[in-house]
């Protein structure tokens, strides 16, 4: 299990033995965090909320540092083409909302070695996702993995159910748990945010009931199927899992979508995997 | 291999809208003492000391098996290594349950008797699935749910009977979507509904209209029969007609006289589950009977006959003989008053076969002949 | 080697222009996106190409010609960009602080130089252009376009020694555009264009500026003392015509602006570069098996024969051909199976 909290050093301390994922504000701080996280516990990554990435300033002691950079934008290519060498060096991954020119942004890293995610968001432009979907699946060249489409992929089960893609957004509670400064826990950071917490101290982590709370929220997707919902009956929800549902609704258009996901996955099927380069961490 | 349908209990917890087996009152209901079920044992060593090379599969149905509780299913254990210890390794246990009792305890036990799997049926149609106890229908899907994430979570499979009824015919791709999201690797089976009491005459579907419901089914199902899950009829239907797999249920063989036999409540024998129900072929009583005299029963070979009689006569031209042998010969029963009768849902097959499966599955002309 | 047009805007207008009715058809607008060029890289780089032009109209016109050029190189192409060199100040500004730390070979800016005294040019095109060439001349290969038989090369001398330019000349000959009024040279011209060049035999030498041939130039009118001279300064010298291969904005392709209306078909139509590369030799082929050369000895000359000389460009010799027969060799063209 790992543990997502901010970068409190007496709080990483109290972690001791754990693997943690821990939050930074700023780039500068990212090689401090990990190496405050590494005393006592195994770091998974540093979350780190960044400025474009063409302002970026790439620093040599975040050489093997698993990093999530949280980006706005991507920036103009000019100014991003000195970094390439830079970042490609780097166990790194780039989130990035999703707007126009990030999607465009997002192939160009990832048609350099870089690899991204794209926050899908409220309301996404379901036309441009689905080409950048096809790229990131069904590209003639190697290139680096564009989430969640290869997480979606790799977790795709034919004549079986596919694993939740959540955890590449670091929403999955059967793999991560998320902890305030004051060791309060949480089953995601929009739970985090809101201030809906299972436990209010961190002695509570392996304790029955923050088990059972993580139980239930595995099962939450199951109230869709006891109301009828229509995600329920919709032929794309073994690959989506309902994730861009809200309880109520879902943006108009998700469904075209991932059905279309489904058909280049499974297309994709029988083509060498040797087209991906060598995998960085994944969350 | 041999079936054995086990009706330990006629009693049920639910209240489907469509039931009519009469006999599912909770307090009339007899439940098999222990005496039977040992005894049943005794019967089945027997039968499976005389046949060497047979196995045997025993389906606890009902009712509603789980209302017997964990212990009875433990019982029905130490019964079995008592008196099938020699045997015992071609004994397999399945179960077909609603699953609304299902607890933590009933896994454990039922773990103990091999078994790794359960069937189930469920309708994703409002009204239709109720409980006795006043529950609305939210009730039961509830617990019906909260019973197939505990049985994931104990890593059981489950495979799920799907029963069609007039309310079920608008809407026959949101059933497919939601059954195949909601079973994992199992199986969805669309069967229709059997009623014949005037009260049902709102659920009951023709012929003509399941083999529809099955045809707009069929086209998205045919394009990726890869990525769903075992659904019948299509899987079986595939495999018989282009794969020349030859792998059917009861109601299709036209074997079941050799392999199905009921154990009632009361220590009755009869043909299977619905001949107990409907009281048709009963062959006698545990207590005086074994198993292969069951077997030898001669009305087993008035069922035996069946198929000279209806290949010969009413089935003599249909080309889709080999995948469906005029059907259950209870459903013809009941239909035509005799055992060689057909059943009536012949046509639902033909119907669906020649105007949904053939043209869409792209079979030739000359394939079409089935032997 | 593909040619992929940025945009079909330009900032001059060359009397001999060969892209004139390819610009004429097309939205003026058009510049080409992203998510295209990143295709068409992938698609070059599966079919084992390093190396891409970027043409127009005015290929820097695009808004994002330069994160385009940077990109191509980090993607690991040789990138060959034909311009004028026309742009402003800006831009310019721009391309030599990004340009100057990259080794020559991996950008070549092919600069088309028109005489001044010989085409209408403005005070400004000049001044621009010798901007560009005093920033860019270590990247930048001169070029020419041979439109009329008196043609000068003298301001040509004059610039690649003043901005150090690559000591390289690509001289091209203007060819008609079937169905488009360019400027060009006939080929009863042609002899007489050469025995022109080779008077500036002594100017090439000085300077030991390398002439090389676009495609086109017929063999049988080079003296073997003129080719001897040529190859002994420039190396091995092509008398060949080979489909160009030039992408539009829209991502159409077509054998080369000449031919650009003659069987232009999608570019998401093909499966690889390569495959594109023999269709259009196979048009080309189908144009020469009707039409040996572009004189009447190229029926019966061995060069042609063993293919030492194409027997001069394709598109002179589709203008001399019958419009129904062009028009079968297309059909039966556009019928033909793509094969890799």
């Amino acid at each position: 299990m790992k543990l997502v909290c901010p970068h409190e050093r007496a709080l990483i301390d109290r972690l001791e033995g754990r693997t943690v994922c821990v939050r930074v504000d700023a780039a500068r701080d990212i090689a401090a965090a990990a190496a405050d996280v590494r005393r006592r516990n195994t770091l998974s990554c540093v979350i780190c909320e960044s400025v474009p990435i063409e302002d970026i300033e790439i620093e040599d002691d975040w050489q093997g540092v698993p990093i999530a950079l949280m980006a706005p934008s991507v920036g103009r290519f000019r100014n991003v083409a000195k970094k390439a060498a830079a970042l490609r060096k780097l166990n790194l991954r780039i989130y990035l909302p999703c707007e126009a020119d990030n999607l465009t942004g997002a192939r160009l890293l990832a048609s350099l070695g870089i690899a991204v995610c794209i926050d899908f968001g409220a309301a996404p432009d379901w036309e441009a996702l689905a080409d950048l979907m096809t790229y990131a699946l069904l590209g003639p060249v190697p290139h680096a993995p564009i989430d969640p489409f290869q997480t979606i992929a790799d977790g795709y089960r034919q004549a079986a159910r596919s694993d939740d893609w959540g955890r590449v957004f670091f929403d999955d509670p059967s793999r991560t748990l998320h902890l305030d400064a004051e060791g309060r826990i949480a089953l995601s950071r929009r739970d985090l945010k809101a201030g809906d917490f299972v436990a209010c101290d961190l002695s509570k982590l392996d304790s029955a009931e923050v088990k059972h709370a993580i139980e239930q929220r595995l099962d939450a997707w199951r109230n869709l199927f006891a109301e009828d919902h229509f995600c329920a009956r919709c032929e794309a929800w073994r690959i989506c899992r309902a994730r861009m549902c809200d309880g109520k609704a879902a943006p108009d258009g998700c469904d075209a979508f991932f059905h279309e996901m489904a058909e280049v996955i499974e297309r994709r099927r029988g083509k060498p995997e040797s087209n991906r380069p060598a995998e960085k961490w994944r969350p | 291999m041999a079936t054995l349908i086990l009706k330990p209990t006629e009693a049920c917890n639910a209240a489907c809208a469509y039931c009519e087996v009469d006999r599912k009152g909770w307090r009339t209901t007899k439940i098999m003492p222990f005496d039977i079920l040992e005894l049943l044992f005794v019967r089945i060593n027997e039968f499976l000391e005389e046949r060497q090379s047979e196995g045997l599969e025993i389906v606890w149905h009902g009712g509603e098996p789980l209302l017997l509780g964990a212990e009875y299913f433990e019982k029905a254990r130490a019964f079995q290594q008592k008196h099938c210890a020699a045997t015992q390794a071609r004994i397999r246990h399945t179960i077909q349950t609603n699953l609304t009792l299902l607890s933590a305890s009933h896994i454990e036990a039922l773990r103990k008797l091999g078994m790794t799997s359960v069937g189930t049926s469920y309708d994703p149609v409002a009204g239709v699935r109720l409980l006795k106890n006043g529950e609305d229908g939210s009730g039961y899907n509830r617990r019906f749910l909260d019973a197939v994430a505990l049985l994931e979570r104990e890593e059981f499979r489950w495979g799920v009977i799907c029963v069609v009824t007039k309310l079920s015919l608008e809407r026959p791709l949101d059933i497919f979507h939601f059954m195949t999201n909601l079973v994992p690797d199992g199986g969805v089976m669309f069967n229709p509904v059997n009623v014949e009491k005037p009260e049902h005459d709102t659920f009951k579907i023709s012929a003509e209209e399941f083999a529809d419901f099955l045809g707009a089914i069929f086209p998205v199902w045919w394009e990726h029969r890869d990525r769903y899950p075992r659904v019948e009829p299509f899987r079986s239907l595939t495999g018989a007609l282009l794969e020349k797999k030859q792998n059917y249920y009861c109601a299709d063989g036209g074997n079941c006289a050799n392999t199905h036999f009921n154990l009632g409540p009361e220590g009755r024998w009869s043909h299977c589950g619905r001949s107990a129900d409907w009281g048709l072929l009963d062959y006698g009583s545990i207590f005086d009977r074994s198993v292969s005299q069951v077997f030898s029963d001669a009305a087993r070979d008035e069922l035996r006959r069946r198929n000279e009689v209806l290949s010969g006569g009413e089935c003599r031209d249909c080309k889709w003989w080999s995948v469906c042998h005029g059907g259950c010969p209870l459903d013809g029963a009941m239909g035509s008053g005799t055992l060689m009768g057909k059943t009536d849902w012949c046509r639902s097959k033909r119907d669906f076969i020649e105007n949904y499966f053939v043209p869409i599955a792209g079979m030739t002309p000359n394939s079409t002949r089935s032997g | 080697m593909a040619n992929i047009l940025l945009t079909n805007k330009c900032v001059r207008e060359c009397p001999y222009c060969f892209a004139g009715q390819e610009m004429a058809h097309s939205p003026a607008s058009e510049y080409i996106s992203w998510e295209n060029i990143i295709y068409l890289v992938d698609l070059l780089q599966a079919s084992g190409e390093r190396r891409v032009s970027l043409l127009g109209g005015e290929p820097t016109l695009h808004p994002e010609f330069l994160d385009i050029l940077l990109y191509l190189i980090e993607r690991g192409f040789n990138v060959v960009v034909f311009t004028c060199g026309i742009m402003s100040k800006t831009k310019l500004d721009d391309l030599k602080e990004h340009v100057a730390g990259l080794p020559v070979a991996k950008v070549n800016f092919v600069c088309n130089m028109n005489n001044p005294e010989q085409t209408k040019t403005s005070g400004s095109e000049t001044e621009k252009l010798h901007a560009f060439l005093s920033a860019l001349g270590p990247w930048t290969m001169p070029a020419f376009n041979i439109y009329r038989p008196d043609f000068e090369l003298d301001f040509i001398f004059d610039l690649t020694r003043r901005y150090r330019l690559k000591k390289r000349l690509r001289l091209g000959i203007a060819h008609p555009i079937p169905g488009a009024p360019n400027e060009s040279i006939r080929v009863e011209d042609i002899g007489p264009v050469i025995e022109r060049l080779y008077a500036y035999k002594d100017a090439f030498d000085r300077l030991r500026l390398r002439p090389s041939f676009d495609c086109g130039f017929p063999l049988c009118r080079v003296t073997d003392e003129q080719l001897g001279w040529l190859v002994r300064l420039s190396g091995q010298i092509d008398f060949k015509c080979k489909p160009a291969i030039d992408i539009t904005p829209d991502m159409h392709v077509y054998c080369c602006f000449p031919l650009s209306a003659l069987n232009r078909k999608s570019v998401f139509e093909f499966d690889s570069f390569k495959q594109i590369v023999t269709y259009y030799r196979g048009l080309q082929k189908r144009i020469r098996s009707e039409m040996a050369g572009i004189y009447e000895e190229c029926g019966g000359c061995h060069h042609r024969s063993e293919e030492t000389c194409a027997g001069g460009g394709a598109c002179q010799l589709v203008n001399r051909l019958d419009p129904a027969k062009l028009r079968d060799i297309e059909r039966a063209h556009g019928e033909a199976r793509l094969s890799s």
